[in-house]
C-alpha cells in the first residue's frame, strides 16, 4: 500500500482510514519461494484517485478532463514501475521470445515436452 | 505482435528468479500507463481483467484496448489475463474473445461469495484446463478462500470474494492439498490464501507473522515446486 498516497489521497479529501498491504520486502521473500505472479490492483486505485483530487484542487477554473486523467495516467505509470523494477521484472522483457498460442498446445499435447518451471 | 501465455511467462520468471506483476485494467488510462512503465523498464507485462472491469467497460472495449496496446508497444511480451473466472463458461468466452490466460476461480461457488467444497473446485478447474490446453491458452487455479487472518473476515472486492467469517483453516492453503489439486486438474498457476485480502483494507497495522503467513509460501512450493504460485490481494 503506497503510504505517500494514501496521504496525499487524504490531503486532499479522501476519507480513508488506517491501512496497510503487504510489505513489498514480504512480496519479495515470497518471489524467493516460488511467487511469479503478484496481483496489484488496490494500489493503482489509491494513486490514481489521489492524483485526480490533486488535479482537480490545484486548477479549479479547468475543465478539461484530458489534464486530469494524465496526472492520473503519471500516477499510474509510477506505481507500475516501481513494481516491475522491486519483483525483478525490469529488464527481462528483450531476453523474452514470444512463443505463438499453438506451441503452447503442441507443448501441452506432449507433456514430456513440456514443462520445465525453471 | 507480442501476445504470449501466461505460462512461457512464468517458466521465464521462475528461470531467472523473479516476478511479474499482474495489473487490473479498467480504462484507456490504466493500460497506458502500465505499457508506458513496462516499456521505460523494458518488462514484460501482465494485464487483467476481472468481472468488474468487464461490467464497468464491456468485454469488446477490454479486448480492443489490450489490442491497441500491443501494436502500440510491439516489443513487450504481453500476457492478456481474466481474473476469478466464475465458471468454465466464463473462461471459455474469455479464450475466444483472445485471452492468453484465464483463472477459473472453483475456490467459490459460481456465486463468487459461498466457498465450494473440494472436489467441486477440481472438477470445475479440471475442465478448463483441458479446454484451454487445447488451443494454447495458460491456467490458474485458486485453493483455499483470501481473506483476513487477523479478524477472521473473507475480503470481497468487484463482487468476488467469501462472505462472513472463516476459519484458520479456509484462510489458509493446506500444501497437501495443493499436490492432489495440481495433479488432478493440471493448472499452470495456482493462486494460494497465506492471508492476504482483496480491497483496501487489508491489514490494520504493519502486518507481523501472525497476520500474513508468508512462511506457507515456503511450504506450498517445496510441495510444488513446478507450479507457479500466485499472491493475490497484495
Amino acid at each position: 500500500m503506497p503510504q505517500e498516497w494514501l496521504a496525499l489521497l487524504r490531503q486532499y479529501g479522501g476519507e480513508v482510514p488506517e491501512t496497510y498491504g503487504v510489505p513489498v520486502e514480504e512480496i519479495q521473500e515470497g518471489i524467493r519461494h516460488g511467487v511469479r505472479k503478484v496481483n496489484i490492483d488496490t494500489d493503482i486505485r489509491i494513486a490514481m484517485t489521489a492524483a485526480v483530487r490533486r488535479s482537480l484542487a490545484g486548477n479549479p477554473g479547468d475543465f478539461d478532463p484530458r489534464r486530469f486523467l494524465k496526472a492520473a495516467t503519471a500516477a499510474a505509470r509510477e506505481i507500475c514501475k516501481a513494481r516491475f523494477e522491486a519483483f525483478g521484472c525490469a529488464g527481462q522483457a528483450s531476453r523474452i521470445r514470444p512463443l505463438p498460442l499453438e506451441k503452447m498446445a503442441e507443448r501441452y499435447a506432449r507433456p514430456e515436452r513440456l514443462l520445465r518451471v525453471g | 505482435m507480442a501476445f504470449i501465455s501466461l505460462r512461457q511467462l512464468l517458466d521465464h520468471a521462475a528461470e531467472f528468479g523473479y516476478g511479474v506483476p499482474a495489473f487490473n485494467i479498467n480504462n484507456m488510462e490504466q493500460v497506458q500507463a502500465i505499457m508506458q512503465a513496462a516499456a521505460e523498464t523494458d518488462s514484460p507485462a501482465i494485464l487483467q481483467a476481472s468481472a468488474g472491469a468487464r461490467g464497468y467497460a464491456g468485454e469488446p472495449f477490454l479486448r480492443h484496448i489490450a489490442q491497441a496496446a500491443v501494436e502500440t508497444w510491439p516489443q513487450t511480451p504481453l500476457v492478456m489475463h481474466q481474473d476469478h473466472g466464475a465458471s468454465p463458461a466464463v473462461c471459455q468466452a474469455s479464450i475466444r474473445s483472445g485471452f492468453t490466460s484465464v483463472m477459473m476461480d472453483g475456490s467459490l461457488r459460481e456465486d463468487m461469495k459461498t466457498p465450494a467444497p473440494y472436489e467441486y473446485n477440481v472438477e470445475v478447474t479440471g475442465r478448463v484446463a483441458d479446454m484451454a490446453h487445447a488451443v494454447g491458452v495458460s491456467v490458474e487455479g485458486e485453493l483455499g478462500c483470501l481473506g483476513s487472518l487477523e479478524s477472521g473476515q473473507a475480503g470481497e472486492e468487484d463482487g468476488v470474494g467469501a462472505q462472513g467469517t472463516l476459519s484458520r483453516e479456509q484462510l489458509l492453503t493446506d500444501p497437501a492439498q495443493c499436490v492432489d489439486f495440481v495433479e488432478r486438474t493440471g493448472v499452470d498457476a495456482l493462486a494460494i490464501a497465506i492471508g492476504t485480502s482483496h480491497g483496501a483494507y487489508k491489514f490494520s497495522r504493519k502486518p507481523t507473522r501472525e497476520v500474513l503467513a508468508i512462511a506457507r509460501v515456503a511450504e506450498i512450493h517445496r510441495a510444488i515446486p513446478n507450479t507457479h504460485l500466485v499472491m493475490h490481494g497484495s
